[in-house]
């Protein structure tokens, strides 16, 4: 008995330290890069001391806060469009059966699984048998593309658990078609709404593949002014810029992830 | 009989869904007032009965008519009903208030109206200190009666339920049952009420239409439904119905079927059924009396023979199970338990015994070409 109990303390102490490695494999890399953007030297070999000078630098450094404006522009226009364009489909798609209706269902999927880079080329071949030429529009419509899918699929989820009942009620209760959607439908849509349009605007952020194919000339987003810099070497500026994408991003996921969570208990979007 | 005695009307309604024929060819009048049950079991059409008066489905033929107006192809919000659903179907996201307010909001009514309606209708359904908690923070019995309220501060003028009670527990819907009577008293507005619980539409309703696959069986009063079944399905649905069989042998103003040595089951009416024919009967397990094989049964009773099987003693009343040899088949009979000490007090099983009852009691039923079981208690 007490042996067996000292193999299980040891076991125990053995996994810890193995989940311990993993974890420092995942995240020690995000944490020199953080430390290193306070580091007070140009290089990234040896720690000098503190300094936010970096920061101040990023602040004024013109190109850089360009391409953090483009990008800024395209995530917001790609993600409403993306949000509200994903959401009807995911409303059409939980809502209606119809011809194909579940050929469409799966093939949301493809989007997700397809490698970026297949994403990216297909959209650019796309645009040149157009005869479009590439722009900011163009790269917001490449966005959109790919974000629509992870709308749809978590919209989708929400809905499937919306109960037909409550449209029904709201009818019998007076309202119309219009007003049912606005009062009832879209209101238990909305966490999952909120959640795939927040989603989606981080991977707008902070998408480089498809957007270096589509990008075009002058369209710099943040993600492609890093990986131009860095062929000049990795700078403490680059930590910096990484430093403030990675917190962007990851607050943007945690809301999402925590509005998704909620959103499986009762709703709370009433004005109080 | 002019439309406008009817809150609703039904005239030839038939419903498919596909080949399968949901309600068949129905007509129906439900009187101003009334509180109606449309009772039968699951997959009778008494659902798809109620969607297509509350305008969720459309009827493939015939008309609705809505205080003398037809409204089958009016969308449910141009209709003045309004529907209590089975599993409540409140608004999540809205509070108690809100829910019930949602209606006549939609007709814009000015707020202190709203206010002052919607108040009312909380405390109709004793739920006034509950108007800010949100639906699920209330209990299966409350948002019960939230749906109830959301429904009538809109003043329908037909109350539409779907099986309301259905998710409450029994001693809950007991309560309800008799809470829900005493609001249609007091509203006065006409309730179809949904339901394939018999007990229930008997406790609470002025008539019922015992409904079975998209037909009408029978409507009546809940006494007139039990006491007098028009058929062989009304008779085993409502309440235990003992059925017998047989051909008429002798016709002395009274029809008889004879079963040898002084077993005779006797009924009235014998113009419609001639001698020979075969004719189908049913009598209630209560009317039954049971008697020692040395007792003496009236002249003019039905009498069979029999071999107690099953005791159940159920406090007020012992129900039997009874062998009738001269049937081939099991009677149920019910006695009330009424002895005093010195008597016998309950049957044993394996003993013989000579059950007996007046011939008023018998049914006649009309003949039917498939002899189903529907001995069915609800």
């Amino acid at each position: 008995m007490k042996r067996k109990r000292k193999d299980q303390r040891t076991k125990a102490k053995g996994l810890r330290a193995y989940v311990a490695l993993v974890y420092a494999f995942l995240f020690a890399p995000i944490v020199v890069l953080v430390l290193f953007s306070f580091n007070d030297s140009r290089r990234n070999a040896a720690w000098q001391g503190f300094t936010t000078r970096w920061y101040g630098e990023l602040i004024n450094d013109g190109p850089v806060l360009d391409a953090l404006a483009n990008t800024m522009k395209i995530a917001l226009v790609a993600t409403v469009l993306a949000t509200v364009m994903g959401a009807l489909a995911a409303y059409a798609l939980t809502r209606y059966r119809f011809r194909g209706s579940g050929l469409y269902n799966g093939a949301i999927y493809v989007p997700l699984v397809i490698p970026e880079i297949v994403f990216g080329v297909a959209l650019l071949s796309g645009f040149n048998a157009a005869g479009v030429s590439l722009s900011l529009q163009t790269l917001i419509v490449a966005h959109v593309a790919f974000m629509i899918s992870f709308v749809i699929v978590i919209v989708r989820a929400r809905m499937s658990g919306f109960d037909r009942a409550l449209e029904e009620a709201a009818m019998d209760l007076g309202a119309n078609e219009f007003q049912t959607f606005l009062l009832v439908t879209l209101p238990f849509m909305a966490p999952g709404i909120i959640a795939g349009g927040l989603l989606a605007f981080v991977l707008s952020f902070d998408d480089f593949v498809i957007t270096f194919f589509n990008s075009g000339v002058g369209n710099t987003t943040l993600p492609l002014k890093v990986y131009s810099m860095v062929k000049f070497g990795v700078t403490p500026e680059i930590n910096a810029i990484s430093v403030f994408m990675l917190t962007f991003s990851s607050l943007l996921l945690l809301l999402s992830w925590r509005i998704q969570r909620q959103s499986g208990k009762p709703v709370v979007t009433d004005e109080e | 009989m002019s439309g406008e005695d009817y809150a609703i009307r039904l005239e030839g309604v038939t419903k498919l869904f596909g080949d399968l024929r949901a309600v068949d060819d129905l007509s129906l009048g439900i009187r101003r007032g009334e509180f109606f049950s449309l009772l039968g079991p699951s997959g009778c059409g008494k659902t798809t009965c109620l969607r297509m008066i509350a305008g969720f489905e459309e009827p493939s033929e015939g008309s609705i008519y809505l205080e003398g107006t037809d409204v089958a192809r009016l969308p449910p919000y141009r209709r003045n009903v309004n529907t209590v659903f089975q599993n409540y179907a409140l608004f999540p996201h809205l509070n108690v208030e809100k829910n019930v307010a949602f209606g006549l909001k939609r007709k814009k009514l000015p707020k202190a109206e709203i206010d002052k309606r919607v108040h009312d209708a909380l405390q109709m359904v004793e739920l006034e200190d509950r108007g800010k908690n949100k639906p699920t923070q209330l209990s299966g019995g409350m948002q019960q009666r939230v749906a109830l309220a959301r429904a009538l501060v809109n003043l329908p003028a037909v109350l539409l339920l779907d099986e309301p009670l259905g998710a409450l527990d029994l001693k809950l819907r007991r309560q309800m049952q008799l809470e829900l009577k005493h609001i249609h008293e007091s509203v006065g507005i006409t309730f179809i009420y949904v339901t394939h619980d018999q007990e229930e539409a008997l406790t609470m309703s002025d008539r019922i239409a015992v409904m079975r696959q998209g037909r009408v069986e029978q409507v009546g009063e809940p006494e007139e439904l039990y006491e007098a079944p028009a058929t062989r399905f009304v008779a085993g649905f409502i309440g235990v119905s003992n059925f017998i069989e047989g051909r008429v042998e002798s016709s002395n103003g009274m029809g008889t079927l004879s079963y040898g040595e002084n077993q005779r089951v006797i009924f009235g009416r014998p113009q419609d059924h001639p001698v020979g024919d075969i004719v189908s009967l049913s009598v209630r397990p209560e009317k039954i009396r049971l008697l020692e094989l040395h007792e003496e049964p009236p002249e003019e009773n039905c009498v069979l023979k029999g071999i107690v099987r099953d005791v159940v003693y159920l406090g007020m009343t012992t129900q039997y199970k009874i062998d009738v040899p001269a049937l081939h088949s099991q009677f149920t009979v019910l006695e009330q338990n009424v002895q005093v000490a010195s008597d016998k007090t309950l049957w044993v099983p394996g003993e013989e015994t000579i059950l007996t009852w007046h011939p008023y009691h018998n049914r006649v039923l009309p003949e039917q070409a498939t002899a189903e079981s529907t001995e069915e208690v609800a």
